[in-house]
């Protein structure tokens, strides 16, 4: 028995010695923030030390060449000349010899150097001052530090302003807000901000760890993030709420399978609950609904150009001059409207689904744009329709399948409203992500060359046109998805319709 | 009381076990670290077999459309094989000039895993995606005819999954979704569609 004992035990330690390492290696990472370029490596575990790839760690910061000869490792970085040898401890960078703690690894081609000597190898080939926060591996090159000041507007939401455009990723969980910075050099003097009596936000609390800086903002009540101000700007305003799904089992109205009722806006304290940056930026002359709230998704962005519709054309901006557009037309008609970016900002396909989600609009449309063939195509989701009443969980890859009656709803009054103004339209069911993804009635339309040249595609005029045509089809669609929804308000500015 | 031979077999066959995990990984960690540099060109021709009549979903770009179309190739007799050749003649219209549906030197399919429950697996070079035009409706000609050629010489297929370089990717070119798997119900009905 004791035998037993002894071995049930070993094997239970070998299991958790195994496991640590795996993990450490999965999610160790360093990031390196520098004029020139953000970016962020793995380290690699070597016995008990941690290492990281010299060439790849310098290579985004200028011109960088090696050469491998038996066991000495060279590098060329902008001019100076660095020598290592394998399995040796001291090198040299230019005219500087370098001791290192651990000796040097060379894997094929690939050199390695202990990761704390990281920055003093890149202070000697950049000539910069290096800063090193060793918890978080953090790399910091001359003065590239953002800053950011945090004001609360009572009753109204956290306004954080940047030194410089950010672009989180944004994940959300019941009383929290996650904000996590990847690739910008994030710093506070404060880790932690408390907010007394605030019946939006409770508090902050900013930390960095494993390469990333992240900043919590803890809340009272769902909220979302809006970016303004080419992304120097984060607003965290409370979520708007939307209509109480209709009574089961209809299935194109009742898409709040997965997200609480709200209470209908009648009911909402105050009349008005607070609207998004998008509907705020304008200023609406129908009456505004805000529980018929429609996301409007700029495809593609920043880094993610998208389809290169010309030399100089890009996907991406063709996008967000046509969601602006499309704002102005909902607004005009009366429908709350936000875009998910308002600036080059990338964002991924899961933080666009996430955040549509969390903002429980009633519409989802994603805006693309193509230089094959002519017209205005309406995508839904390519699932088949399912509907099983209210759920706990549901499968992100078919989040959409009990929306999909919804869906093509919309996507039927987008293209007879396209048709009626003599553009060929069509409604196709597409595998485009991320649609699947979306727990509400969502549809991308990909709008394509309305003449031989490519030019035409950022012609205003026809870019109002679309937008009129997919405002309206939203607003046709608004009293089928809920009958008891008041009409829309006639187009203020009817110039934008034929 | 364990006999003692018992005792030392276990715990030797416990650090045997330990050890080969741990050599596992450091293996699994060497071939993703040259993965990056993996082998892009096109892959050798297929092997020799008697000839059989193939159905080919070809995409025409420019009428927006997908029509059936019949050939005849040399088919091995092995499955799995068989369903790559298949998917590699419909590359081949793809790959000559003039195409109907222009794709990127180097683009293939590398191979196809047909797997219980219906599922095929198409593991797809690097060239296939990373040079592929971007939209939705260019990336969904090129998986929808994949999907139909697929199913429609294979018996049996429910589902497909697309992988490129052995691995998920989250979309084609940026549009089309990779995650998840094709229903080939659902495509046999968009291709209908585009007929």
């Amino acid at each position: 028995m004791r035998w037993n004992k002894r071995i049930s035990a070993t094997i239970a330690g070998m299991l958790l010695l195994a496991l640590l390492p795996l993990r450490s290696a999965e999610e160790k990472r360093v990031a390196v923030y520098a004029p020139r370029a953000s970016f962020s490596l793995p380290v690699q575990e070597r016995g008990n030390a941690e290492y990281v790839g010299l060439f790849e760690a310098v290579e985004p910061l200028g011109q960088a060449s090696i050469r491998v000869d038996a066991k000495s490792w060279k590098l060329r970085f902008n001019g100076v000349n660095c020598e290592f040898k394998a399995g040796q401890t001291r090198g040299r960078v230019g005219k500087h010899t370098i001791e290192l703690a651990q000796p040097f690894l060379l894997e094929g081609e690939h050199g390695y150097i202990p990761l704390h000597a990281l920055p003093l190898v890149l202070s000697r080939l950049l000539d910069s001052r290096v800063d090193f926060h060793t918890a978080s591996r953090r790399i910091f090159v001359g003065d590239v530090a953002t800053r950011f000041s945090l004001e609360l507007k009572k009753g109204e939401g956290l306004v954080l302003n940047f030194s410089d455009p950010v672009n989180p990723m944004i994940s959300t969980e019941p009383g929290k807000l996650r904000m996590t910075f990847t690739h910008e050099p994030i710093v506070s003097a404060v880790g932690t901000y408390e907010f007394q009596e605030d019946k939006l936000i409770a508090g902050a609390r900013f930390n960095e760890v494993n390469g990333a800086a992240e900043l919590t903002v803890q809340s009272n009540v769902p909220v979302m993030a809006t970016f303004a101000d080419g992304g120097k700007t984060i607003r965290i305003v409370a979520a708007p709420s939307r209509a109480a799904p209709a009574p089961a089992p209809a299935p194109p109205a009742a898409s709040g399978a997965a997200t609480p009722a709200a209470p209908p806006p009648e009911a909402s304290p105050g009349g008005t609950p607070p609207a998004p940056a998008g509907a705020a930026a304008g200023a609406p002359s129908g009456t505004v609904h805000p529980a018929y709230l429609i996301v409007v998704d700029a495809g593609h962005g920043g880094e993610e150009r998208g389809a290169a519709l010309s030399d100089k054309l890009a996907e991406k901006d063709v996008t967000l001059a046509l969601a602006r557009k499309l704002r102005g037309e909902l607004q005009a008609r009366g429908i709350n409207a936000l875009l998910l970016r308002d600036s080059d900002a990338t964002l991924s396909l899961e933080q666009r689904a996430e955040a549509v989600n969390a903002s429980r609009a009633a519409v989802y449309v994603a805006l693309h744009a193509a230089n094959l063939g002519t017209g205005v195509r309406v995508y839904t989701a390519m699932l088949p329709a399912s509907y099983t009443g209210p759920q706990l969980f549901i499968p992100w890859e078919t989040a959409q399948a009990g929306h999909i009656e919804a869906s093509r709803l919309v996507a039927n009054a987008v293209a007879d409203e396209i048709g009626k103004r003599e553009m060929p339209g069509w409604v196709v069911a597409a595998p485009v992500r991320p649609l699947n993804n979306v727990v509400t009635a969502a549809i991308a339309v990909e709008v394509s060359l309305p003449g031989p040249q490519v030019d035409t595609l950022v012609s205003a005029n026809y870019q109002q046109q679309v937008a009129a045509a997919i405002a309206s089809g939203i607003a046709d669609a608004r009293a089928k998805l809920d009958p008891n929804a008041p009409k829309a308000a006639a187009p203020a500015n009817p110039g934008g319709a034929r | 009381m364990i006999p003692r031979h018992v005792q030392i077999t276990a715990v030797v066959l416990i650090v045997a076990m330990f050890s080969t995990g741990f050599y596992i990984l450091r293996l699994k960690a060497r071939v993703e670290q040259n993965g990056a540099a993996a082998d892009t060109r096109p892959i050798a021709p297929p092997v020799a077999g008697p000839r059989s009549k193939v159905e080919l979903y070809i995409a025409y770009d420019h009428e927006g459309v997908i029509r059936a179309r019949q050939v005849e190739v040399a088919l091995p007799q092995e499955p799995n094989l068989r369903a790559r050749e298949v998917l590699r003649t419909l590359m081949g219209e793809y790959l000559q000039k003039p195409s109907p549906h222009p794709m990127a030197p180097g683009a293939d399919v590398k191979e196809v895993y047909l797997l219980n429950g219906g599922i095929a697996v198409v593991d797809t070079t690097a060239a296939f995606a990373d040079d592929h035009r971007s939209g939705v409706f260019v990336e969904e000609l090129t998986v929808a005819s994949v999907v139909a050629t697929l199913s429609a010489n294979v018996p049996g297929v429910a589902r497909v999954k697309i992988l490129v370089n052995g691995k998920e990717r989250e979309t084609l070119a940026g549009h089309a979704d990779l995650m998840s798997f094709y229903d080939v119900n659902a495509v046999d009905q968009l291709v209908k569609a585009m007929q």
